[in-house]
């Protein structure tokens, strides 16, 4: 089991407002699955996907991440763990203005010490050529066009090999073509092994997973299963 | 228009209000430190200012340069000289001359040392001083008559008008002279060489018996004024009293030089100039009152002109650099029609209104520090803008001017914007190149910071080790008394060293012509006997009595020091024209050398003649060598120097005693035992530890001054550094979610901030280094003894690290505080 969570609630308290963005969530996702999270805005999604990120803290209940109880790790921990298994995909691609294709990709292994730097260019080449961006490497982000930028993304996502990857929106700022080749790439990582989690308002999108889990106001309101292609 | 630009700077200012306060504290802080420098410039440009003509007295200096001696500059001139002018230098319109001696005033029952300035009689015709009581053409008819100053007429006669009263000084040419007071002079101010408190005539007659005073071609004891007459230059001037002293000089045969000109020169300075220019001119003693130099004026205006340079880098930096937040106004502007010109305008004028809001602050911060900053320069300096309208307008420009140089360049930025790009896509409107320009700003702050860091460590290095450095004796717990030599004392000297000795705790005493810390150059030519080739060597005298090295802690290298047992050492003049009178010599280290002797202990036993202070002629014979302890203070050359033991020179007492708890008590039991044997002769001591230290007043001021501005400088460029890395941190945010995202730990992040701005630090260390070297190896050529090139070399490298230091303390708070924020709070509104 790669993910298991047990009565995971959040709730944001600002001066005024305490707001409970998930409810005694209970999820389970196996190794190798294609998990689509949907609902409407507010509905949680997102905080679902940080909290299983390990970039927030539930507010109560159990988060295992590969069978470990991840509760009172350290930061330092989370963020080997983090960088281990999980690769993130955001809408707005998130890539560093300041640096070029080839750094941006990079840049996820950079802060894997036990990658050489050889190792690192061949990887980073490797992944470039995959994703179809190889010609692009020495531009920087803001020369590229959105889908080619999310293609970027994509790659620094992958490019670690991770076992998990967590798309959010992936295809929120994109064209259908565009969308639809995100789209593809991820069903051939998953087809690969690799586990992804994807929030997306898209019900086409959201057909190229397995399993879609429907958020409403921190609920969890149904799963539907597909059917293996 | 305008009222919607006024309301847009405010609310910008009240928003931003960590910027708001590094523009405006930085700009404040300069400004308040231009101002203080000014006050301070103005001041010592002001001196004489108030003297009538003060450009047109020319004061006369007198080098002389002897073979094989560091020249010996002085501010003082021959008095015989005067006495020559009328009838053989028609150059000179007018010639007057101060002589000043310290007498004592008796007056009823009290006595009092004073310091009298003795005048030839137009001396009033040249400086034409104010009056309080009487007039000029009444002052001094005749050699019983006294001009007092205001503050002395009030100290002897209180409110009774002070003319017509009588004062009894004691004593000229060995008797009580009573004067009579003929007129009272407003005081000196305080912005004047002059000293003058109580002025007689001079009596040429009273100072025939001390031939060197008045009638010496050569001796300088007096400072003398000219004005020139009609059509004469100041050269014509040079040349005719050059002329005078050729006419008058004779060569003494084997003298190691052929002509007047070759040691004797002279030259002139204006009243007005001899506050800031006799230092460099001649040397800092010998006038009546400290003097300052140029040289630091200029120092502290550049560093005046760096903090404010350094703050308006601030307020450009931080300007430009919030361009991105302003993006969206000037574009909204610029589509409501707004030309780029008026764009430009209306940021230049948010920033002269935030120069303003500064200067404001500055006069506030300047009225809180002046009285501190007069308690420590001693002086009454005062921005009274008020009073002087054009002084708050030339402040007024400074500022506007310093407004507009900091606007032009983050209006010009902010209003290229254009306007599809930002309002459209959300993204950068970090022009190309605009950072780059932000860099370079930056490396120049900390370069001059950096320079400034330099420049004050190793002005402060090279001060301490030349006042920390052995002036070759012992200067603690000895106390020097002053005026043994007096008629009334001199007599009883005996009878009181020993009264002194009794006393607990004494270890020592001995007299002497002169103690070190003493400024003074009695020259002497000798001839060492049974030499032939060679001319004579000139060498300094002073007279010491038994136990003066032993007092002092100087032990001799070679031979011996004075000593009773041989009842061969103290030198009397012989009365027989016949007879040479004998005595015995001990001679410095350096003094050996010019005597041609090559090794040091060459020189024991070797006889040569010669005229101590100019008086007897003797034959003496070396019995000791004695290291180079220093009689003046490092800033000059070791003298080449003989010592004899001559009673009839004694001035002054030094007194060796044991560490003590109770110094007031000692100089109250010392006192007692000179009033018991004295009691006509003012009591007036010194420590010589003290005196040494106050030797370097002037230039502990000067470099206290320096080093607080150049610290201001370097605490508003760290201003502006943590401006500019709060706005780096914010503008990195996202950044540094991805970052984290991506498994960087807090200290990757904090890492990648501070060596962001490590960047510019190191780089302004390259440029600062080469340019604070060349100026400081040139400043520290002056000094003959200097820190070594390996030490200033760490300073600068201590410097360096410093302000790296500086930097990244300044700029890991930041740095720690978004590293450590929630990387989704950095990505979730993009």
């Amino acid at each position: 089991m790669l993910i298991r969570m047990n009565d995971i609630t959040k709730i944001y308290q600002t001066d005024e407002v305490e707001t409970t963005a998930l409810n005694k969530v209970n999820i389970e996702i196996k190794k190798g699955e294609f998990v689509a999270v949907m609902g409407p805005s507010g509905c949680g999604k997102s905080t679902l996907l940080n909290i299983i990120g390990m970039l927030d803290n539930p507010s109560s209940g159990n988060f295992f991440f590969l069978d470990e109880d991840i509760a009172g790790y350290s930061e330092s921990k989370l963020a080997d763990i983090r960088k281990q298994n999980i690769g993130f995909i955001f809408q707005s691609f998130n890539l560093i203005d300041e640096l070029t294709v080839q750094e941006n990709i990079e840049l996820a292994l950079l802060y894997h010490s036990d990658v050489s730097a050889k190792e690192r260019r061949q990887r980073v080449v490797e992944v470039m050529e995959r994703m179809g961006i190889a010609h692009r490497a020495g531009h920087m982000p803001s020369q590229l066009s959105g889908g080619q930028q999310q293609r970027v993304a994509v790659a620094r996502a992958v490019v670690a090999n991770p076992h998990l990857i967590l798309a959010d929106e992936p295809t929120g700022n994109l064209d259908s073509v565009h969308g639809e080749e995100v789209m593809a790439m991820l069903h051939e990582l998953n087809k690969q092994g690799t586990t992804i989690l994807m929030v997306t308002h898209s019900p086409t999108h959201a057909e190229h997973a397995r399993r879609t889990i429907n958020l409403f106001d921190g609920h969890v309101v149904t799963e539907s299963l597909r059917a293996a292609e | 228009m305008f009222k919607n630009y006024l309301i847009t700077a405010a609310r910008q200012l009240v928003r931003h209000k960590l910027y708001s306060f590094i523009n405006i504290g930085g700009l404040a802080v300069g400004l308040a430190a231009c101002i203080l420098i000014l006050l301070f410039v103005r001041d010592e440009v002001s001196y004489d200012s108030w003297l009538p003509d003060s450009d047109g007295i020319y004061r006369m200096h007198s080098t002389f340069t002897m073979p094989g001696r560091p020249a010996f500059r002085t501010v003082r001139s021959s008095g015989r000289i005067a006495y020559s002018v009328p009838d053989n230098v028609p150059e000179a319109a007018q010639v007057t001359r101060i002589l000043q001696i310290s007498p004592t005033v008796l007056k009823d029952d009290d006595v009092f040392q004073e310091s009298i300035s003795m005048v030839d009689p137009n001396f009033f015709d040249v400086f034409d001083l104010p009056f309080a009581e009487g007039s000029k053409e009444t002052a001094l008819p005749d050699l019983s008559s006294v001009v007092l100053s205001q503050t002395m007429a009030g100290k002897y006669f209180g409110h009774e008008p002070a003319i017509g009263q009588t004062l009894t000084i004691c004593c000229l040419a060995g008797q009580n002279i009573e004067v009579r007071v003929t007129g009272v002079i407003r005081d000196i101010p305080r912005n004047s060489h002059l000293d003058l408190d109580i002025i007689t005539l001079i009596n040429r007659e009273a100072f025939r018996n001390m031939g060197s005073m008045l009638e010496s071609w050569t001796s300088v004891n007096v400072y003398t004024y000219f004005t020139l007459a009609e059509g004469f230059s100041l050269e014509d001037l040079e040349a005719g009293i050059m002329r005078l002293l050729r006419a008058n000089i004779s060569i003494p045969e084997n003298a190691p030089f052929s002509s007047v000109d070759e040691f004797y020169g002279i030259s002139f300075i204006s009243a007005a100039d001899i506050h800031l220019e006799a230092r460099d001119q001649a040397s800092d003693m010998g006038d009546m009152r400290p003097l300052g130099d140029r040289t630091t004026l200029y120092a502290l205006l550049s560093v005046a002109a760096m903090v404010l340079a350094i703050a308006s880098i601030n307020f450009m930096n931080l300007a430009s650099a919030r361009a991105i937040q302003r993006a969206r106004e000037v574009s909204l502007r610029k589509v409501l029609g707004a030309r780029r010109k008026q764009l430009i305008s209306q940021f230049i004028g948010e920033s002269i209104i935030v120069t303003l809001i500064g200067f404001v602050l500055a006069l506030a911060l300047v009225e809180l520090a002046l009285p501190l900053y007069n308690d420590f320069l001693q002086r009454q300096l005062a921005l009274n803008v008020a009073a002087e309208p054009s002084i708050l307008a030339g402040l007024l420009a400074v500022a506007l001017v310093t407004g507009v140089i900091s606007g032009i360049y983050p209006a010009v930025v902010l209003s290229g914007f254009r306007p599809a790009r930002i309002l459209k896509a959300n993204q950068s409107a970090d022009p190309e190149g605009q950072s780059g320009i932000r860099l370079f700003l930056v490396v120049a702050q900390f370069a001059i910071s950096i320079g400034l860091v330099v420049a004050t460590a190793v002005i402060y290095s090279q001060t301490s080790l030349v006042k920390n450095s052995s002036l070759g004796f012992e200067q603690e717990n000895r106390l020097i008394l002053r005026g043994i030599g007096r008629s009334g004392v001199a007599d009883n000297q005996n009878a009181m060293i020993n009264d002194i000795l009794a006393l607990p705790g004494m270890t020592s005493a001995a007299l002497s012509s002169d103690v070190p810390t003493d400024n003074f150059e009695n020259t002497d030519l000798l001839r060492v006997l049974g030499r032939q080739e060679g001319g004579d060597i000139i060498l300094n005298v002073a007279s010491v009595g038994y136990g003066f090295m032993e007092t002092y802690g100087i032990a001799p290298l070679f031979g011996r020091t004075f000593s009773r047992e041989f009842g061969t050492d103290e030198f009397i003049a012989s009365t027989d024209p016949e007879v040479q009178a004998r005595a015995t010599a001990v001679v410095n280290k350096s003094a050996t050398r010019q005597l041609g002797f090559k090794r040091p202990q060459d020189a024991l036993g070797a006889l040569f003649s010669s005229t101590p202070f100019g008086a007897d002629e003797g034959v003496f014979e070396i019995v000791g060598v004695v290291p180079d302890f220093r009689f003046r203070s490092f800033k000059y050359g070791v003298q080449p120097t003989y010592y004899v033991n001559a009673p009839g020179r004694f001035n002054s007492l030094t007194i060796a005693y044991r560490p003590t708890e109770n110094v007031d008590q000692l100089i109250g039991q010392i006192e007692t035992i000179w009033k018991k044997h004295a009691p006509s002769v003012p009591f007036l001591y010194e420590f010589m530890n003290e005196t040494i230290r106050q030797q370097y007043a002037v230039e502990d001021m000067q470099f206290t001054l320096f080093a607080a501005f150049s610290g201001l400088a370097v605490f508003v460029a760290c201003l502006g550094l943590f401006g500019l890395a709060s706005y780096a941190a914010d503008r990195r945010t996202k950044e540094i979610g991805i970052r984290k995202i991506l498994g960087a730990s807090v200290l990757d992040i904090v890492r990648l901030l501070v060596w962001q701005f490590s960047k510019p630090v190191l780089v302004a260390n390259l440029v600062a280094w080469p340019v604070a070297g060349y100026f400081m190896m040139d400043w520290l050529r002056g000094f003959e003894l200097r820190l070594s090139i390996e030490f200033v070399m760490f300073l600068f490298v201590a410097a360096g690290a410093m302000a790296l230091f500086v930097a990244w303390a300044t700029v890991a708070g930041h740095a720690t505080r978004v590293a450590r924020s929630s990387p989704i709070e950095a990505l979730r509104y993009e």
